[in-house]
């Protein structure tokens, strides 16, 4: 279960402070799809961001799997980063100095789970998956922005993440039909995902 | 293969390097800024070493601060050392050891006598034997240049510079054996760069066959030759004494004697060059830290350039350590060059120096030693580290600040 209360987040800037989130409740069951929806600036990426664990609340908890992730040391909270959060930013997210392979396997290698192997596999497969078998070596300035978000979520599926964060729609893909939803573009990539073994 | 594996460290590393390599020109500057100051560091550090080595040698060959002889005795105060001139008169050899005076830290006593038809160089070729103990002396062994591998031993001289005879071989004076033990380095003092040295011993056992100018020409052996008898005193003061009480407690303790102290230039130009090394010695900390400060400046410029790339690594798991760690390593790395870079350059400096200044220095007759290779090797590397943790030292601030900041403020400020 995740869960948020009264959670509040305010900007200090050169104007005053900003309100971007105002005491928001919510509970999301685990395999449960929901979407946080508004218009710009309405503040959904920083509510995001807080029940991700990128950025502290000005106020309010965030639980989920009943650990209050705000109280965790800096080491746990980076853990629980990694482990039970895949992260599909809006903005490119590759590091550019990295293969396309080397950016898929990082979390995994930072998390040091498996064996380094089974971790290079396991983002070949993904990335092969998303239609990238042939980019593996690629530098992301060498693949178009599609490509980059199709690798952006091999790595976020990397670790088999309880909760996925995609924070953009679905890239366009020649392998997947334009028609299919975003809801269930998730759905269906989270659970193949998920019955992947290492 | 397609995919080669790597590990989290050598990604690490290699996320560092690339970092560099995307700002080339920026990178270049820094290692050329860095490489200027590990050559200074260098450079000065060995070279000041070798200059206080220099010093300490060249005053320790100065042999003493003053000297105690018979009124009336010939001196030559050398711009290297205090020598005495063979004369007839003599002091007592336990004067100074009766008087025990506290402003008298150490003295060496000699006993020179000017020969002629001894058998060394040319028939009529006039010769000082310098006798002294080689217990107690500290004014003639620093002088030796070269020697055979063995201690002094009864019967061994020591040649003047000039004495061309093979080590080890034979030399004959008045007509009996001697060993040459080894060679005085140039002291620009003529008498001695000709003079022969031995222990008192072996000139005393000369005595009976010594008829030099200073015997008569046939008659008695010269005084100095006689036993409890020497030409004169090398005096170096105790700690803390000066050369005025020095003078005062000799004189009013020895009668008959007079008190020939150094050239107080050479005593201004070692104090001189003290400072002058305190002050390299000051210039190079306050270059140590510019430098810090410099490598904190703009890395600080780097980390906010790199907000996003850092706050991706803090949201895809990277732990604080982590993220400081790449950005310590891309400093180092850098830096770490830089110091390299500089030790090319400081060797590069040092033999400048030593085709120039040094060159010259020795053909004055002025020593120059250089450091050992061992310790010259030390600071090389001590350079390179140091360089290295200029660059740890000057990341770390930016570095933990920004590993401090959320995740989402750094992907967000980056624009």
């Amino acid at each position: 279960m995740l869960s948020c209360r009264r959670l509040r987040k305010t900007y200090v800037t050169e104007r005053g402070a900003v309100t971007a989130v105002a005491g928001i409740d919510l509970d999301v069951e685990p395999g449960r799809f929901a979407a946080i929806i508004g218009r710009s600036g309405s503040g959904k990426s920083s509510l995001m961001a807080m029940l991700g664990g990128l950025s502290r609340p000005s106020d309010g908890t965030v639980t989920v799997e009943g650990i209050d992730i705000w109280r965790l040391s800096e080491n746990a909270l980076a853990a629980f980063r990694n482990g039970k959060i895949g992260f599909v930013f809006q903005f490119a997210s590759l590091l550019p100095t990295l293969r396309l392979i080397d950016n898929v396997a990082l979390p995994a290698m930072l998390g040091k789970r498996p064996a380094a192997a089974d971790i290079y596999a396991r983002a070949s497969s993904l990335l092969g998956r998303m239609g990238l078998r042939d980019y593996l070596d690629a530098y992301p300035s060498e693949v178009s922005a599609g490509e980059q978000r199709r690798a952006v979520i091999a790595r976020a599926l990397i670790n088999h993440p309880p909760w996925c964060w995609p924070t953009s729609p679905p890239p366009t893909s020649t392998s997947r039909p334009r028609s299919r939803s975003w809801t269930s573009f998730w759905a269906s990539t989270a659970r193949r995902a998920r019955r992947s073994s290492w | 293969m397609a995919g080669d594996i790597r590990g989290v460290r050598w990604l690490l590393i290699s996320l560092a390097l690339q970092n560099l390599g995307r700002r080339k020109a920026r990178s270049l500057l820094l290692i050329a800024a860095v490489a200027i100051g590990s050559a200074v560091v260098f450079t000065g550090a060995t070279l000041m070493q070798s200059i206080d080595r220099s010093m300490s040698v060249g005053f320790t060959r100065m042999g003493a601060d003053m000297m105690v002889v018979p009124e009336g005795a010939l001196t030559n105060i050398a711009a290297a050392l205090l020598v005495v001139e063979p004369t007839e008169l003599v002091l007592d050899a336990d004067a100074l050891a009766k008087a025990n005076l506290a402003s008298v830290g150490r003295y060496a006593a000699q006993k020179i006598v000017r020969v002629e038809h001894s058998g060394i160089g040319s028939h009529h070729d006039s010769v000082d034997l310098i006798g002294f103990d080689p217990a107690r002396d500290f004014t003639i062994q620093p002088w030796l240049a070269e020697r055979i591998n063995r201690g002094l031993q009864p019967g061994d001289v020591i040649l003047g510079a000039e004495r061309d005879a093979p080590l080890g071989s034979q030399l004959l004076i008045f007509g009996k054996p001697h060993t040459v033990y080894g060679r005085l380095g140039r002291t620009g003092v003529g008498t001695h760069e000709r003079g022969v040295f031995m222990p008192f011993a072996t000139l005393e056992a000369l005595a009976a066959v010594i008829h030099g100018p200073m015997s008569g020409g046939g008659g008695a052996p010269p005084a100095a030759l006689a036993p409890g008898k020497v030409t004169g005193f090398l005096v170096e003061l105790a700690p803390g004494a000066t050369a005025l009480q020095a003078r005062f407690a000799i004189l009013s303790a020895l009668s008959g004697a007079r008190v020939v102290a150094g050239d107080t230039t050479l005593s201004g130009i070692r104090q001189g060059l003290a400072a002058l090394l305190d002050g390299i010695l000051a210039l190079m900390a306050l270059m140590f830290v510019s430098t810090a400060l410099m490598v904190s400046v703009l890395f600080s410029a780097i980390v906010t350039e790199r907000k996003g790339e850092l706050g991706l690594l803090k949201a895809i798991g990277a732990r604080r350590g982590q993220v400081i760690g790449m950005m310590v390593t891309e400093a180092v790395l850098a830096t770490g060059v830089g110091g390299l870079v500089g030790v090319a350059l400081g060797v590069l400096m040092l033999r400048l120096f030593e085709r120039s200044l040094v060159y010259y220095l020795e053909k004055l007759g002025v020593p120059f030693v250089w450091l050992d290779t061992p310790r010259t090797i030390a600071f090389a590397v001590g350079a390179i580290v140091l360089a290295s943790v200029i660059g740890a030292l000057g990341v770390l601030y930016p570095a933990w600040r920004a590993s401090r900041r959320d995740a989402y403020d750094l992907v967000r400020s980056e624009g």
